[in-house]
């Protein structure tokens, strides 16, 4: 089976061709706001290097955040443009856990916790917590977004409860905001340019081995990234007038709207 | 020649099939209008997920209702600019995702030309022609050649027409999108009512200036609020926009006398304003030209003007590949030269 994999949501563009969820072809660019313009140019590449056309694919992965907003729908608009036109299922994948997968390619034989850490601003970060063994991956905590001193509680707390095994960190934090993550032990770290490589063949895997089912038929419309926050005007809106019973606070009323 | 053409620049996601740039075979919209509408105005994020979440249901909508497969189309269209960058880019990217999974060749369609391209559809109406586009983000005055290629003759230096429609309608405290309620308001008041000015007027241009206009009625709505008046909002209305079609239609006419073109096309949202229509006919009528504007439900933003466009621009060779980008920010010389 011919598996299409693709990903926007990080400063990596990742894209991979695969029989089953054995690679064919894989590239990881990270070309500054390169990817609105390379993504399907390097979807067509690799097919034909793997001497394969857009019609031979039978099934499409795609990473749907959490990460940067406009980046994960390039990747989400196309892969359900494609799945729609040539009437393929689509397998909406978690960038984390394509992410994590790609720090943990293998299947170890003592289980290994994996925190995927992805910048999100004002001491945030999103993240997922799994733990993967010989018997697969389990997901601890699901994709999120959270203060990275939240994260850090998440990981103590588990360590308390049950071992779940030795932490492996793998983030996208730049050199100066690298200090908003120190205290997480005695975790490995990677980062994410480094794991880069093996974020499509992640989701080749994910998508192969069916740990994430896959959308069929119409129901691939329907198919949005998973933003995990919302978007900022929509709070704000909230806040002011949108919500009843927030009692205590100053009405807007409804002349209040914003100026110009 | 069949073409899919799909927009997503702004609050609609859009998408409709049109033959030789002249026969709408289909077409589905989307609305975003009614999201906006408690923002007050277009939220970019909010608009970009939504395109996201319809994009390609609208799109096979309009495939399904044309009665179309994939193979029996000639090429794929798409809005990529001017406009809001998240926006454009989600219709930009399913666009070449179609056309990387069809093999189809794409166009990238510069948005102005595209409702300047609607006024096309259902007639025999052939360039060269003089445009008057007016939407909510513009106000230009651009020649179009037998080729369908622009130039910008003039153009509104700072608020677009539409644009002062909305803001007079939030002075007036009316619901957003406001235009048309303030077209509306004033086919019952007094166009003399209020001496609003006509910008730029005497200066020997093709271009116009709207925020002098907002101001003053902000000036007198203020004044009328200090001394107690009740507001004769028709009457506001009324004389607002008649300030705002004079100075089109005085500076529309002049373009024609320069450019000797005897057909001018209406175009863009504000194209549906009934009073724009009737004065620029009427001015037509007297000064010997012809005007064109497209069926009410082209004026505004819409898959089948990206179509009708790109069935022109293919005609003159115009073509994209899968590097097609996205431009917030696109001059019309810049799309004819293929830079995007
Ligand atoms: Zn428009």
């Amino acid at each position: 089976m011919v598996v299409l994999a693709m990903d926007t949501a990080t400063e990596v563009l990742a894209v991979a061709v695969g029989r089953g969820e054995e690679p064919l072809a894989g590239a990881a660019v990270r070309v500054p706001r390169g990817h609105s313009r390379l993504l399907q140019p390097t979807v067509l590449d690799l097919l034909r290097m793997c001497g394969l056309n857009p019609r031979d694919v039978e099934l499409v992965a795609v990473g749907v955040g959490p990460g940067s907003y406009t980046g994960v729908r390039l990747a989400v608009s196309t892969a359900k443009a494609m799945a729609t036109a040539l009437g393929l299922p689509l397998v909406p994948v978690s960038t984390l856990r394509a992410v994590a997968g790609a720090a943990c390619p293998g299947r170890p034989s003592a289980s290994v916790r994996v925190l995927p850490l992805l910048f999100a601003r004002r001491g945030r970060a999103f993240g997922a917590l799994y733990e993967v063994s010989a018997a697969g991956w389990v997901c601890r905590i699901p994709p999120r977004v959270e203060a990275v001193e939240a994260w850090r509680e998440h990981v103590h707390a588990a360590e308390g409860a049950e071992s779940g095994g030795p932490l492996l960190l793998v983030h996208d934090f730049r050199p100066q905001d690298q200090g908003l993550i120190s205290g997480f032990g005695e975790a490995r770290r990677m980062t994410l340019a480094e794991v880069a490589g093996g974020i499509a063949p992640a989701l080749l895997q994910v998508a192969a081995r069916g740990e994430v089912a896959p959308v069929v038929g119409d129901a691939v419309h329907d198919v949005a990234p998973e933003y995990t926050l919302r978007a900022q005007a929509e709070v704000k809106w909230e806040e002011k007038d949108g919500m009843a019973g927030d009692g205590g606070r100053e009405s807007g009323g409804p002349g209040g709207k914003p100026g110009e | 020649m069949r073409i899919l053409g799909i927009e997503t620049s702004c609050d609609e996601t859009a998408a409709a099939i049109v033959e030789d740039g002249r026969r709408l075979c289909a077409q589905a919209l989307a609305s975003q209008v009614e999201v906006h509408a408690r923002f007050g105005g277009v939220v970019p994020e909010v608009a970009s997920r939504r395109h996201t979440e319809v994009v390609t249901r609208v799109t096979e909508q309009a495939m399904r209702e044309a009665g179309l497969e994939w193979h029996q189309l000639d090429a794929i269209a798409v809005t990529c600019g001017p406009g809001l960058l998240g926006a454009l880019l989600v219709g930009v990217s399913a666009a070449k995702g179609y056309a990387l999974a069809t093999g189809l060749p794409l166009i990238g369609v510069h948005h102005i030309a595209g409702h300047v391209a609607a006024a096309f559809i259902g007639t025999d109406l052939r360039p060269p022609v003089l445009a008057l586009v007016v939407s909510g983000g513009h106000t230009e005055i651009l020649r179009v050649d037998e080729q369908f290629r622009f130039e910008r003759l003039g153009g509104t230096k700072d608020d677009a027409a539409g644009e002062a429609y909305d803001k007079v309608a939030r002075l007036l405290g009316l619901r957003y999108p406001g235009g048309p309620k303030v077209d509306a308001l004033a086919q019952r008041g007094r166009p003399d009512a209020f001496a609003f000015p006509r910008s730029m007027l005497d200066e020997d241009n093709f271009d116009f200036s709207f925020s002098g206009l907002k101001t003053a009625v902000w000036h007198e709505l203020e004044r009328c609020r200090r001394s107690g008046e009740t507001v004769a909002v028709e009457d506001v209305c009324a004389s607002f926009q008649q300030a705002v079609i004079d100075v089109l239609v005085e500076k529309t006419a002049r373009a024609v006398a320069a450019t000797g073109l005897r057909t001018v096309v209406l175009a863009g949202g504000v194209a549906a304003n009934q009073g724009l229509r009737r004065a620029l006919a009427a001015r037509a009528e007297a000064d010997g030209f012809r005007v064109q504007a497209p069926p009410l439900a082209l004026c505004t933003d819409n898959g089948a003007m990206i179509a009708a466009a790109a069935y022109f621009a293919w005609s003159r060779g115009q073509r994209a590949d899968l590097t097609l980008n996205a431009h917030a920010v696109l001059s019309l010389e810049d799309w004819q030269a293929g830079r995007v």
